[in-house]
């Protein structure tokens, strides 16, 4: 007899009755506990102090966020476990309205009005498919992909009527793993048989991932043509389009994207970013406005949105308007250091820009204030406070700009556009040619760090290289290359020599350090892969 | 009326049907929550004016459903969704939808379909039809409905067929390939074999088309419906 035990199950409706409706069907299933809530907001929370087995979500919640919302949200901030079951409650006859979204998918979508009897089937084979996945959930918390494809091909076996959703799984993991060959293969195997829209995404993306742009850019086209409310096909096929240095054909995509599924505000960033880069100005203010409206409330929100839409306003004179935008922004990101900074720094550019010098340096002196916080511990970027650097520049406080400045570069001394935006701030300060000295001076420093410390680890002396290394470091905690430096030293070290936890712990400081500066790049996975194998077998006797 | 006020008349029947189905979608709840409450109740009792009210609610959802996916098709707001579906689960849901119906009304359901049978559809579209047309059987039958597939020269062919009077002449008459000129459109369950035909030809490859037929010929004795499907 099917039952719902030990199970702890979630309901979001905005209406009460609806919920007691589903409550009602499911309790004398014996589950663990049904919670359930009317909003969004304590969605989240709920799922952040529980972990549930079910969640059922309707999809339009009023004024609310919506199913699609809330389960970007739980999968981002990482509350909903892999092996979770979400499912979304749709009023429409079609799933068709409710618009597959960036990135994440939910398990099913079941349509009102529905019987007791349909829902309890529906979580019965949801349950089976989902048999077994949280052991694959576990294997790739720890990066063991190789474990999490064993598992899968061992559950296909077990559960035979549950192979293809399987093999989407096994796809998944490939791409996590980065064996974008293999996941091609598969997904070719897959379409072979059926013409499945998760298999062509899955193949298109594996093209892109190994550079063969132009096979992508005609599976994501192909695949528009067939299903245009593929959503998730348009983003990648900008991305595509970018890559091929089409970018004003991506910026059409995006927009075409967007016009059909407006309620994204990831890809309204997008967009906003491209149209920025392709100079169309009109485009930029429609994805910047449209970007500040869907911030509120949203885990995917930016201060960039408020500050570019800002500038936009204040060039066609619109200042009272950039101000309002402003502050707008500094409600969205209320206790945000980083955030606030950047509206401190865009509110001082406004004053700026209409002349009111007073003030522009009132709102400047905000930003330096904010900018304290760093040495409390807050987290700033290099943007922002690159931003602060420009702004004193500009104001005349020689000092305190070319600190900041010089500060930002030492950090990143291998980031053109940073490098770029430093020369252009000296230049206009007057300071052309002391400042591209200063420029030049902290970019050969770091280099010459680097260099110095390479030439002694592949002459074999490896602990003057992690000294050098870890000085750096220390003094730059946030120049990703030299903390990557100073990780894969220590990888080296613990490689040759033997587990030492002192240099475990060392070396995971500098992966964090990294991390934090740019969790995707390439080089950080790379060895965050290899630290965390090396970890494990220190761990076992 | 131009063309541009056509649109905006039926974007607001649309969404004025839409809004009737929200409503339709609490009765419905509703009725089968106070028809449980009786049953608890009275075990005995028989709630046949109930059973009438659940009958036409779902009828008129249906004919809402079937004029809100219609729309969407002609102004080009839908596309398949694509999904690999075991054919079995997906029949026994259709019946799960109707099991008060059935038991009320003392009717057998049967699925007859290899357990293993997977093949792509758009089962949220094909569940309308499915749901279309068992609803009708319901109100015919005696005894017995039953929804069978198999697969025949690479096509998906699911059938439904009840022991009941049959179709009446004028509907079999009406069906496409019979009459070209017979208005399809027309009547009551015109509307609903319209929506599945346009269901069934939404489903096509680069050679074949999926089609609909209606005969009399079921091995129970009444009413055969066939939806034929290619592999997509």
């Amino acid at each position: 007899m099917f039952n719902l035990e030990n199970l702890n199950i979630l309901i979001i409706d905005d209406f009460s009755e609806m919920r007691n409706t589903c409550r009602r069907m499911l309790v004398e299933y014996n589950p663990e506990a049904v919670d359930d809530c009317g909003n969004g907001d304590e969605a989240i929370e709920k799922m952040r102090r529980k972990k549930y087995d079910i969640v059922l979500c309707d999809y339009n919640m009023g004024e609310s966020k919506d199913g699609q919302q809330i389960l970007e949200e739980a999968r981002h901030e990482g509350i909903l476990d892999f092996s979770s079951l979400f499912m979304v409650i749709t009023g429409e006859n079609t799933r068709a309205m409710v618009m597959a979204a960036v990135e994440y998918e939910p398990d099913d979508y079941l349509t009102k009005p529905f019987t007791k009897e349909v829902l309890i089937k529906r979580l019965q084979r949801l349950l089976y498919r989902k048999q077994g996945l949280n052991l694959v959930g576990e294997a790739l918390a720890e990066k063991n992909y190789d474990q999490a494809i064993t598992l899968c091909d061992s559950l296909s076996e077990q559960y035979p009527k549950n192979a293809i959703n399987l093999l989407k799984v096994k796809g998944s993991i490939f791409h996590l793993a980065e064996e974008y060959t293999k996941a091609a293969d598969l997904y070719q195997e897959v379409l072979q048989q059926y013409a499945l829209p998760w298999a062509q995404m899955g193949l298109g993306k594996a093209h892109f991932e190994r550079k063969k742009y132009h096979e992508a850019k005609e599976i994501f086209s192909t695949l528009l043509k067939e299903s245009p409310n593929q959503m998730d096909a348009y983003d990648w096929l900008a991305r595509t389009l970018e890559a091929l240095g089409d970018n004003h054909q991506a910026q059409a995509i995006l927009q075409k994207a967007s016009d059909l599924s407006p309620n994204i505000l990831v890809r309204r960033q997008r967009l906003a970013d491209i149209a920025i880069s392709n100079g169309d100005t009109d485009a930029a203010e429609r994805a910047s406005k449209a970007a500040v409206k869907l911030s509120k409330g949203s885990a995917f929100k930016r201060a960039d949105d408020f500050t570019n839409l800002a500038k936009i306003l204040v060039e066609q004179k619109r200042d009272q308007k950039a101000m309002q935008c402003l502050k707008q922004g500094r409600e969205n990101f209320i206790q945000q250091t980083d955030a606030l900074l950047k509206l401190a720094v865009s509110e001082s550019e406004v004053h700026h820009a209409v002349n009111r010098q007073e003030r522009a340096i009132e709102s400047l002196g905000k930003a330096k204030k904010l900018l304290e916080r760093k040495g409390e511990g807050d987290e700033i970027s290099a943007a922002a406070s690159l931003g602060v650097a420009e702004a004193c520049l500009r104001h005349g406080d020689k000092e305190a700009g070319t600190e900041i400045m010089l500060d930002v570069i030492e950090n990143n001394h291998e980031n053109a556009h940073f490098i770029g935006r430093a020369r252009e701030a000296f230049n206009k300060a007057g300071l052309a040619k002391e400042g591209e000295k200063m420029v030049q001076n902290a970019i050969a420093r770091i280099a010459n760090i680097n260099n110095e410390a390479a030439k002694l680890a592949n002459s074999g002396k490896l602990d003057e290289a992690i000294e050098l290394f870890v000085n750096a470091a220390r003094k730059l905690p946030a120049n990703k290359v030299v903390n990557l430096n100073a990780a894969q030293a220590l990888i080296l070290d613990l490689q040759k020599n033997g587990c030492n936890d002192e240099r475990l712990l060392q070396c995971q400081r500098y992966l964090d350090n990294a991390k934090k500066q740019d969790a995707n790049d390439r080089r950080y996975q790379q060895l965050a892969k290899k630290f965390s194998l090396l970890e494990k077998s220190c761990r076992q006797p | 009326m131009n063309n541009k006020n056509e649109l905006e008349f039926s974007t607001l029947l649309a969404s004025a049907a839409h809004d009737m189905k929200n409503s339709l979608s609490m009765i419905i709840t509703t009725i089968d929550h106070i028809s449980e409450t009786v049953k608890q109740e009275n075990p005995t009792s028989v709630d046949g004016s109930l059973n009438q009210l659940r009958y036409e609610a779902k009828r008129v959802n249906n004919d809402l459903m079937s004029l809100l996916t219609l729309y969407k098709i002609e102004s080009e707001k839908i596309a398949l969704h694509k999904e690999l579906n075991s054919v079995y689960d997906f029949l026994d849901e259709q019946l799960l939808y109707h099991q008060a119906t059935l038991r009320y009304a003392n009717i057998e359901g049967i699925v007859e379909c290899d357990e293993m049978l997977e093949w792509v559809f758009d089962a949220n579209l094909l569940a309308g039809v499915i749901n279309n047309v068992v609803n009708n059987a319901l109100r015919y039958t005696e005894k017995t409905i039953k929804l069978s597939a198999r697969v025949r020269d690479e096509q998906l062919l699911i059938t439904i067929e009840d022991d009941g009077p049959g179709y009446p002449p004028s509907i079999l008459e009406a069906q496409p390939g019979k009459s070209a000129t017979a208005d399809f459109k027309t009547g009551s369950t015109g509307l609903g074999l319209y929506f599945s035909q346009a269901i069934a030809q939404a489903h096509h490859n680069s050679e074949k088309t999926g089609y609909i037929t209606l005969s009399n010929d079921s091995r129970l004795g009444g009413s055969l419906f066939t939806i034929c499907l290619p592999k997509l």
